[in-house]
């Protein structure tokens, strides 16, 4: 009987997270990382990174590369900056389950990331570290992968 | 003449229901669910890549090879094992056993190969890249075929049928003795045996007929339109907020092949519950992985090597995500196989044992003792037939050599 009585109490429930679902659709959310550049700020305001996909890398369980152009805040690209990228899923503790790695710059100021892969779906950030001179700031960007 | 005015009813009546299943297909889930429905169909899953390590891998005469090697047990240290022992067609390639027994008793689960041509790691911690080289790794455990490398070249050469084919596929054998003969003979005959596994991929299951259905706007057929507990489960494993299953079994093999630490306990402390921590360091060492000389890839091919992931803590204790198509063939569950039930490994998901080795991933499950017996039952609509040819899914006939 007691069973029962939790699966009709669980039963009637049920509408409790569609409504939610439905409610966090009227919340902003984070972009799904597109080809076309997204721009973002260092955190202590020093460049201003463009990031793009090369592909599609909203899609999960695909190797992708990002194209990064770095500059400063004069619009000056910044040539031989040392950058690293990690990304972790939002709200938990899980990293990408690849080591991303940064090619030598094709030309100044423009980075490339390869080997970025979202095992998981959902919301993930990424951290863009980057050295220059005597300066260390950090870019992130929220992705929504689908 | 009466009978005009009711059957143009029964027409209207027909035509009204077919709307009125067309309307319930289109609003019985989000937009957002639809997206994720046609990500786990079975016809969102393309052929299989083609594997840049292995060029005999689309020859359809290694596939009859490695199906011939698959059912072999001279390749064997005592003539009684061969891949189909612990990998049987009619339990999806499994073997029905807590855990594989070759030679020896193996201390894992025999995971199964259906659908392995998408996977970019093999065995459960991943120490290999290739179908190929997981083969010949088989074939060299003690516990498995205890069959070292060079006495497997022998049996190839001293059995007529055996060295026909090999021949007629890779050219002559190695002499004795060429050591570097020999490892290529060896990386040979197991991407026979991948050309092979290759081609075992899963059917389509109630699951995918349903949601195939679905996205074309039409009604399922009676047979395959999942019950109401079935849907309600299939909710619970795709919602984030409830089961949050989707999230490490994603994709139309509802598994995202990486790997995860989830308390599994490794019995009397096996050291090689360390999992993905040791298993990406041997696939980098391993002479037969992709950048190694024999493999077929060309620079630039080994990007999933380039950018495997090291020496971070969420490896330790880490395993492979198995699939959960076909999981009525394929118990026990678990990599160690000590749960003979599916609600006993679902159990595991509800109680959160704490990890003995690393850090457990496992989110706390907030869904109902009703929703977890629904999810059971939407698991069970992922059974489905084998995609194979027919013939690859039995012994293979005798062979004669005049």
């Amino acid at each position: 009987v007691t069973q029962r009585t939790i699966a009709a109490i669980s039963r009637s429930l049920r509408w409790v997270w569609p409504v939610a679902s439905s409610l966090a659709l009227l919340c902003p959310a984070s972009p799904a990382l597109p080809i076309e550049p997204i721009v973002v700020r260092s955190e202590a305001g020093h460049f201003t990174v463009r990031v793009a996909g090369v592909d599609h890398p909203e899609h999960l369980n695909h190797l992708h590369s990002l194209e990064l152009s770095l500059n400063v805040d004069a619009g000056k690209p910044v040539s031989g900056a040392s950058i690293s990228l990690t990304g972790q899923r939002r709200y938990s503790s899980t990293p990408l389950p690849t080591a991303p790695r940064v090619a030598p710059e094709p030309q100044p100021g423009h980075y490339r990331v390869d080997g970025v892969r979202f095992h998981m779906p959902g919301e993930w950030r990424l951290a863009f570290d980057i050295r220059y001179e005597q300066i260390r700031d950090r870019a992130t960007l929220d992705v929504m992968v689908k | 003449m009466t009978t005009m005015p009711i059957r143009l009813a029964a027409s209207l009546a027909m035509l009204a229901l077919c709307a009125f299943h067309q309307a319930q297909a289109q609003t019985e889930w989000t937009p957002r669910e639809r997206e994720i429905l046609a990500s786990l169909t079975l016809s969102s899953l393309p052929k299989p890549p083609p594997d840049p390590t292995n060029k005999f891998g689309d020859d359809p005469h290694a596939a009859d090879f490695g199906h011939r090697l698959f059912f072999d047990t001279r390749l064997s240290s005592n003539g009684k094992v061969a891949c189909v022992t612990c990998h049987l067609p009619e339990l999806a390639f499994t073997d029905g056993k807590p855990v594989a027994v070759g030679v020896g008793v193996t201390p894992r689960n025999a995971p199964t190969i259906v659908g392995a041509a998408h996977n970019i790691w093999f065995f459960w911690d991943g120490r290999k890249d290739s179908q190929w080289s997981q083969a010949l790794a088989s074939i060299e455990n003690p516990l498995e075929h205890d069959m070292p490398r060079d006495r497997l070249v022998e049996v190839i050469r001293t059995n007529p049928d055996l060295a026909r084919d090999y021949v007629a596929i890779f050219g002559a054998l190695p002499a004795a003795g060429d050591r570097d003969g020999v490892n290529r003979a060896f990386a040979n005959l197991g991407k026979a045996i991948a050309a092979y596994e290759r081609r075992i991929m899963p059917g389509p299951s109630k699951f995918d007929r349903y949601v195939d259905a679905i996205l074309a706007n039409r009604a399922p057929a009676p047979q395959d339109n999942l019950t109401l507990d079935e849907k309600q489960g299939l909710h619970v494993f795709i919602s984030d907020q409830m089961g949050g299953c989707i999230r490490c079994h994603n994709g139309p093999l509802f598994t995202n092949g990486h790997f995860h630490n989830i308390g599994v306990a490794e019995p009397n402390g096996d050291p090689r519950g360390v999992g993905r921590m040791a298993g990406v360091e041997i696939a980098l060492a391993d002479e037969f992985n992709c950048t190694g000389r024999y493999s077929d890839a060309r620079p630039g091919d080994c990007a999933e090597l380039t950018f495997a992931r090291r020496d971070s803590p969420e490896l330790l204790g880490a395993f492979k995500v198995p699939t959960l198509r076909n999981l009525s063939k394929t118990a026990p569950y678990m990599r160690v196989g000590d749960r003979h039930l599916l609600e006993d490994a679902m159990w595991h998901y509800r109680t959160l044992p704490m990890a003995r080795i690393g850090q457990s991933e496992l989110p706390d499950l907030t869904i109902s003792p009703a929703e977890f017996l629904e999810l059971e039952a939407f698991l069970l609509t992922l059974n489905g037939p084998i995609d194979a040819p027919a013939k690859y899914l039995r012994p293979p006939p005798p062979v004669t050599v005049n």
